[in-house]
């Protein structure tokens, strides 16, 4: 759905300057259709999200190179679900579609190749992806140190205070947007004598910004490129199962052997037993399935009652919510009872069938 | 509002200006490019470079439109020069770009001149000959040569260059220079005005690390009964962190004497508790006799360092930047400042001896203010790498070596080919090719026909590499037959997903010989593209 931005230019070959704006899709399927005689590119100008498993079922393997984790998340949660099982319970071996992913940050990269539900996925392997780094509220507002921090500040709490722009919300391809900021950061960063704020700084940590570059994404795409051509022709024996690459010192690749989490929720369809003590909270199990799996803001319910839900759309939910992070788990369900847990980074919820040990 | 889609040109680097810096940037600007090979030339349009110059007296085939994504089936028949040309232009209008239909070896023989105008010059696939005359002309004139081969699964990359001066290495993780063992007269002052026992709890709990580090070491010098005292040993960093611990106290409310700086000031403790030294790599780099005589830019600062460093203790310029650490906001930016000051003054005083070096060398002033500065920052991870001149007949040598050492059974062997047995297949092949005037595999000769021929020019390159009378028997056990079978089955296809690695690759190392930041391959790379493993010969 993304449209080009003149920052793609510098590691993109299939768009150039006068494609700026226009539809990253259709840009790049237009010119490789162009480029390479009898090769057929469609393009989707929309979200991997729009698409159902009629569409994902119609490939015989799905090369992903996506700019985020939930967006990776889902498309391994799809592929799982693709999965049929043959009648004594074993994949049926048809129906897995491998995927291929690869993503780079600056001068490293990684490459892997996902058979669902037979060998490691997205999911089994979630802690190989950092937590987001967020600065704690109390230091920004109190104690900032860093010129991120007084960006962070006029993000969290002024924009919010001072809505400018009619209210709009904060936008970080604006430029506008970016100078109200800059302006107010460089401020406050003058107040505690604090060296660094400028429009790049506050851009990068508006935006989030990865840093990129051509050759890295060359490589990786390359190295994606080739697994997909081992699968397709049997040339040669794809990876198992996943790349690093990095090129600050040397340049330096090394493919580990990713080994599967039986727990893993992806793999399992959704459905998963968990073993709980007498004395396990609420709050004990939100922390442990947030922790688990990297969810953000998860909501918890019964068949029967909300038991977590912490959302400006169900603001009489909170008070209760918040009592009931206290309440021992025997007090809420009997032994077998189901708990479904969502959550935004989830492609679908997880049934969590209590056990009481 | 919709996204801005307005064109502001400074954005295009925007993502990789954050890492190599403006000064990066320009470097690039500033590089020319002579390449006998086009894939590696795409990400290096992309980067900026201010010009490439292609070198290729081949007109477009078909063959050609299946590995160059810049040739259409309308360019066949055409100078494949110009053809790649016109597309690669396209990519980045600030980019010039000309090509010649020159032979490379014409250039080699009857150009050389031309070549010493560019940063670097770049082949790929050519003959053992050409890259041996290019290597030899250029390590003479002081222009890096990369030397690629992309055959089948297999890529390699020689880099050549006599001498590589790296400013900025961009080392992950360096350890912090906090001077806790030489500290300068601002920190001193701090330190000395910072009384624990007179703070508040909530003073004590933002207290930036750095102090307690050296309020710890003044209990530990006390404890030792030596006003100069320092630990030396991971045992006296253990006592530190004992002393750190009973700094710390409980308040009122919380009752618990948990506190973030004093987790932190805890875990620093291994890494800052180290002498200010200076590494190995640097003090040979400072005590090298190009110190004394080179104009070069690096070398003139180099030798600026060595004078400061004998006035001021042995110690380089201060780096400057203070890690992050918990604190409130007053204690950690002054900290900060005086931290930066001193490196300020520091490169000042390094300038100052510069332009001493440069009026006895009869230079101008080359050196800027502010690439004296980054220079300094950096002045503890700077690096240099020499090389001798590409010889296949010695470096055959090398790896045949090296297959040598091997020492693994039979299945492994089997299972997986080793890096070197595939550097040696290389050299087979290009033997292969010499002597026959073609390829393994290729010409419609039944690849086990090619097989045997292509084995016996690996017995011949092994039985030269070895001295009279050693047994070539237990080395050429290691280059086994399907891996001499696999050679023949390329039939000399380059592959273009192999191509575009390799050339990936290529470029960040040229970047990187352009920039003078980050560590080059140093200085053989070999990729095999059936396991996507790597490794790294110096030869």
């Amino acid at each position: 759905m993304d449209t080009i931005d003149v920052s793609n230019l510098n590691r993109q070959f299939l768009f150039r300057e006068s494609d700026v704006g226009k539809s990253k899709a259709e840009v790049a399927a237009a010119f490789v259709q162009k480029r390479v005689s009898g090769c057929h590119v469609t393009p989707h100008n929309c979200r991997i999200e729009d698409k159902g498993p009629d569409f994902y079922r119609k490939f015989s393997m799905i090369i992903c190179g996506l700019d985020s984790i939930p967006a990776r998340r889902w498309i391994n949660g799809m592929l799982c679900d693709l999965v049929m099982e043959n009648v004594d319970g074993t994949p049926d071996l048809s129906t897995i579609i491998p995927m291929i992913d690869g993503g780079t940050e600056g001068f490293k990269g990684n490459a892997r190749v996902i058979y669902p539900k037979m060998s490691a996925c997205i999911d089994c392997t979630i802690d190989l992806y950092p937590p987001q780094v967020n600065f704690p509220l109390c230091t920004i507002a109190h104690t900032p140190r860093l010129p991120e921090h007084c960006i962070e500040y006029i993000k969290v709490v002024v924009w919010p205070e001072e809505k400018p722009f009619d209210g709009a919300s904060l936008d970080a391809d604006n430029p506008e947007h970016v100078e109200w900021v800059l302006e107010r950061a460089l401020l406050r960063a003058e107040k505690y004598n604090i060296r660094g704020v400028d429009r790049r700084l506050t851009s990068g940590v508006l935006k989030r910004i990865i840093p990129a570059v051509a050759s890295t994404n060359a490589v990786i795409a390359a190295s994606c490129a080739l697994e997909a051509l081992k699968l397709a022709t049997n040339i040669a024996k794809p990876i198992d199962n996943y790349l690093n690459f990095t090129q600050i010192h040397g340049a330096y690749t090394s493919v580990v052997s990713m080994s599967k989490d039986e727990n893993c929720h992806a793999c399992n369809g959704g459905r998963l037993p968990i073993e709980v003590t007498a004395t396990y909270t609420l709050e004990k199990l939100i922390n442990h399935l947030t922790d688990k799996y990297h969810l953000k803001n998860p909501t918890l319910e019964t068949a029967s009652r909300k038991l977590y839900c912490i959302s400006m759309l169900f603001p009489q939910l909170e008070e209760e919510s918040n009592t009931n992070l206290q309440l021992f788990l025997k007090d809420i369900v009997t032994d077998g009872d189901e708990i479904l847990v969502s959550d935004e980074v989830l492609a679908r919820a997880i049934t969590l069938r209590v056990q009481f040990i | 509002m919709p996204p801005s889609t307005s064109f502001d040109p400074s954005n295009r680097y925007d993502r990789q200006v954050r890492l190599w810096g403006e000064e990066g940037q320009a470097s690039i600007g500033a590089t020319s490019v002579c390449l006998l090979a086009t894939e590696t030339l795409k990400s290096l349009v992309l980067a900026g470079v201010q010009s490439f110059f292609i070198v290729d007296d081949a007109r477009v085939e078909q063959a050609d439109i299946g590995q160059n994504f810049f040739l259409l089936t309308d360019d066949i028949g055409r100078s494949r020069a110009e053809a790649t040309l016109e597309k690669l232009t396209e990519l980045n209008p600030s980019v010039s770009g000309s090509a010649s239909f020159q032979s490379p070896t014409a250039l080699a023989h009857e150009d050389v001149e031309k070549l010493a105008k560019f940063s670097v010059v770049v082949a790929t696939n050519q003959t053992e000959e050409i890259d041996t005359k290019f290597a030899e002309v250029l390590y003479n004139i002081g222009v890096p040569f990369v030397c690629i081969k992309s055959y089948g699964l297999i890529g390699t990359i020689r880099i050549c260059i006599k001498e590589h001066t790296i400013a900025n290495s961009h080392e992950e993780n360096p350890r912090p220079d906090l001077r806790l063992d030489a500290p300068f007269g601002k920190l001193s002052e701090i330190v000395l005005e910072t009384n624990l026992q007179k703070m508040t709890v909530d003073q004590l709990r933002h207290t930036p690390y750095i102090l307690l580090h050296f309020k710890a070491l003044e209990v530990f010098r006390e404890q030792k009964n030596d006003p100069t005292a320092f630990p030396a040993s991971h045992n006296d960093r253990k006592e530190i962190q004992k002393i750190l611990q009973s700094f710390r106290r409980s308040s009122d409310e919380s009752g618990t004497k948990d506190s973030e700086n004093f987790d932190e000031a805890k875990t620093a403790v291994m890494r800052a508790f180290q002498k200010t030294t200076i590494g190995t790599s640097v003090k040979s780099i400072l005590s090298s006799p190009q110190c004394q005589i080179s104009t070069q830019p690096f070398w003139l600062i180099c030798e600026a360092l060595r004078r400061f460093m004998q006035s001021n203790n042995g110690l380089l310029p201060l780096r400057g930047t203070l890690p992050d650490m918990t604190s409130d906001s007053a204690r950690y930016t002054q900290l900060a400042t005086v931290f930066h000051e001193k490196a300020l003054s520091d490169a000042q005083e390094v300038l100052r001896l510069t332009r001493e070096v440069e009026k006895e060398r009869g230079v101008g002033d080359i050196i800027s203010d502010d690439v004296c500065y980054r220079f300094c920052k950096n002045a503890d991870r700077i690096r240099v790498q020499t090389n001798e001149l590409l010889d296949y007949g010695r470096e055959t040598k090398q790896i045949v070596e090296k297959i040598g050492t091997l020492n693994v059974d039979k299945d492994t062997r089997e299972a997986k080919v080793e890096s070197s047995t595939w550097m040696l297949l290389m050299r087979a092949v290009g033997r292969f090719k010499k002597e026959k005037g073609r390829f393994p595999g290729t010409n419609g000769v039944p690849v086990s026909i090619d097989a045997q021929d292509l084995k016996k020019r690996v017995e011949v390159l092994i039985r030269e590499s070895l001295k009279d009378g050693e047994d070539p028997s237990s080395i050429l056990l290691n280059v086994t037959d399907s891996a001499i079978a696999e050679m023949c089955r390329f039939g000399a296809a380059e592959l273009h997903v192999i191509s575009s690695y390799i050339g990936g690759i290529a470029a960040q190392e040229i970047i990187k010989l352009a920039t003078n930041q980050y560590v080059p391959i140093d200085n053989t790379f070999v990729f095999d593209g059936h396991t996507q493993e790597s490794a790294t010969f110096r030869l």
